[in-house]
């Protein structure tokens, strides 16, 4: 297993596999690499299996699960815990990840990302989850800061303390990492009002092993002040300057670029992954971290 | 910490009665989280049943996905696949479509996702029957099976060659005229992509009798009592050379409902 290089990496789509496959490596072999939900490849054979693992062959590769239910109250899934091994002993990949949230309730899989209570008790539930499924998966994981859509309302017994607090103990009782995504921090500050910077400055850096960026959308009904975690449009120039803020904290890191609706030309995409890797670049040459 | 996701879980699922009792939330943004949660799964019944939608239209595709998803909740933590008993539902509300060769789609449709996403076999080539037959071998209690990717979609309506134009993005005119027949048809996956074709009631009754074990003697009895005329060489060849049979042990495939 080798290490994620603190690039720019692409969220892996079916709509330009060719692409991505014949994407030209440099010198160092590490100017791209590819993130994957794994839940899509887990399926008994066919192209999406083979191009993972053409492309696996060429680039650094990261797994990002959504269906895990890390913080959910029921069992993990003995079937998905299976095919989830078996697609890292398979692929190898460099990162494994997954999501600060639930997904799952008495059985029922929503396929979303739903917000824990902040409390002690969830707390010490999500410290013992994440060790379970890490030992189960082999693998140490990065976890995902969720977006959040609304405000907490008076009665505050589900909220005893911040976000990143909550976030930051969970990783180190757990011996996990933390993926910061400055999309969600970013939808976070628009819709239910934290101080996105503060909440950045907040992270210890040595624990985030990744960063995401990504699009969002206009919520139809409220506009501007309810965004939607779409990854269908560019990323906004808001995040990018959050990015800037994430990496002069944190130092270089991979940084994904998320695209997972009305995906565009590779080549489109590729001149947002350029300039997330001219931040990267330009973090390196000023030693601009703090 | 369970009532919270109890609550949360209740108005993802529609189950929730009456005004939502958000003690912990904002009511105004909860919707969020099902619109959400509703989104992801119409988007995978959209892509596993793009046929149905395109023939149905954006409106009512929503409608019946709609109450897919709440008759049939995904319970495993992904949803490749999700959506196996849609054909199901289709008939079920027969009346209120009036569209009684609809849920036939569907079972193409079904079939395409199932063939896209089935394990990957060794197919048989020609090379080992000639062989077989080089050294005076018995040909007839030859045994092989189908490859997991090969379904076969017995349907009573003749669907296909509309099917076949909705999945391949062509322009569809007019109103949808059909009468009751049935017919079959044959999805496969040839290397990186799903195949399809109508298959004649000779070339049915020959894979079908692979498929359920038959040896090639039987599946050549089966076919020529529908078809005595039928060419058994080129059957067997062109099957073959879509790499359709396997002598791997491998799981049949069952789309045909």
């Amino acid at each position: 297993m080798t290490k994620l290089p603190n690039m720019a990496g692409m969220g892996l789509k079916p709509e330009f596999y060719r692409e991505a496959l014949e994407f030209p490596l440099d010198h160092s072999g590490q100017n791209m690499w590819y993130e994957v939900h794994p839940e899509n490849c887990m399926v008994d054979g066919g192209p999406r299996l083979a191009w993972l693992e053409a492309i696996a062959d060429k680039f650094p590769l990261s797994l990002h699960g959504v269906g895990a239910s890390l913080g959910g109250l029921d069992p993990f899934d003995k079937t998905h815990l299976k095919s989830l091994r078996m697609l890292i002993e398979q692929f190898n990949p460099a990162q494994v990840s997954e999501h600060a949230t639930w997904s799952s309730f008495d059985g029922t899989y929503f396929a979303d990302l739903l917000p824990l209570p902040r409390t002690q008790a969830a707390q010490d539930h999500m410290v013992e989850r994440i060790d379970e499924f890490q030992t189960a998966i082999g693998r140490r994981i990065l976890i995902e800061n969720p977006t959040n859509y609304m405000a907490t309302n008076s009665d505050q017994s589900h909220v005893e303390m911040d976000e990143p607090e909550f976030l930051v103990e969970i990783a180190k009782r757990a011996g996990c990492g933390l993926l910061l995504d400055v999309n969600n921090v970013y939808i976070s500050s628009v819709n239910v009002g934290i101080d996105a910077s503060a909440y950045i400055h907040a992270l210890p850096p040595g624990l985030i092993g990744e960063i995401h960026i990504a699009g969002f959308d206009e919520d139809p009904m409220h506009g501007k002040k309810l965004l939607i975690d779409a990854h269908s449009s560019p990323v906004s120039e808001p995040v990018w300057d959050l990015l800037d803020t994430a990496l002069t904290h944190i130092g270089p890191v991979p940084v994904l670029l998320e695209r997972d609706g009305n995906i565009p030309a590779f080549s489109e995409l590729l001149q947002e992954h350029s300039r997330a890797q001219s931040a990267l670049d330009l973090l390196v040459a000023t030693g601009a971290a703090e | 910490m369970k009532h919270y996701m109890q609550t949360m879980a209740s108005v993802l699922d529609g189950t929730h009665k009456g005004a939502v009792d958000l003690k912990y939330f904002d009511a105004k943004y909860v919707s969020v989280y099902r619109n959400n949660s509703v989104t992801a799964h119409i988007d995978v019944l959209w892509a596993n049943y793009k046929s149905v939608a395109r023939l149905v239209g954006d409106e009512y595709f929503t409608s019946i996905c709609l109450e897919y998803i709440k008759k049939y909740p995904a319970r495993r933590r992904n949803l490749v696949g999700y959506g196996e008993h849609f054909f199901q539902l289709i008939d079920d509300n027969i009346e209120r479509h009036n569209l009684p060769y609809l849920s036939s789609f569907a079972k193409l449709d079904h079939a395409w996702t199932l063939a896209h996403i089935a394990q990957d076999t060794a197919a048989l080539q020609m090379s080992v029957l000639e062989n077989i037959i080089q050294q005076g071998g018995d040909l007839e209690n030859f045994k092989m099976s189908i490859t997991p990717d090969v379904f076969l979609v017995c349907n009573d309506w003749p669907v296909f060659s509309l099917w076949a134009a909705l999945r391949d993005d062509e322009d569809i005119r007019g109103a949808v005229s059909l009468t009751e027949q049935a017919e079959n048809a044959l999805v496969w996956r040839h290397g990186h992509n799903v195949m399809y074709r109508a298959l004649n009631a000779a070339e049915f009754a020959f894979l079908n009798t692979i498929k359920h074990g038959g040896n090639l003697g039987l599946a050549t009895v089966k076919a020529l009592e529908v078809e005595p005329a039928t060419d058994i060489g080129q059957v067997l060849g062109g099957m073959v050379a879509a790499e359709l049979f396997t002598i791997e042990k491998s799981t049949d495939g069952d789309a045909d409902a």
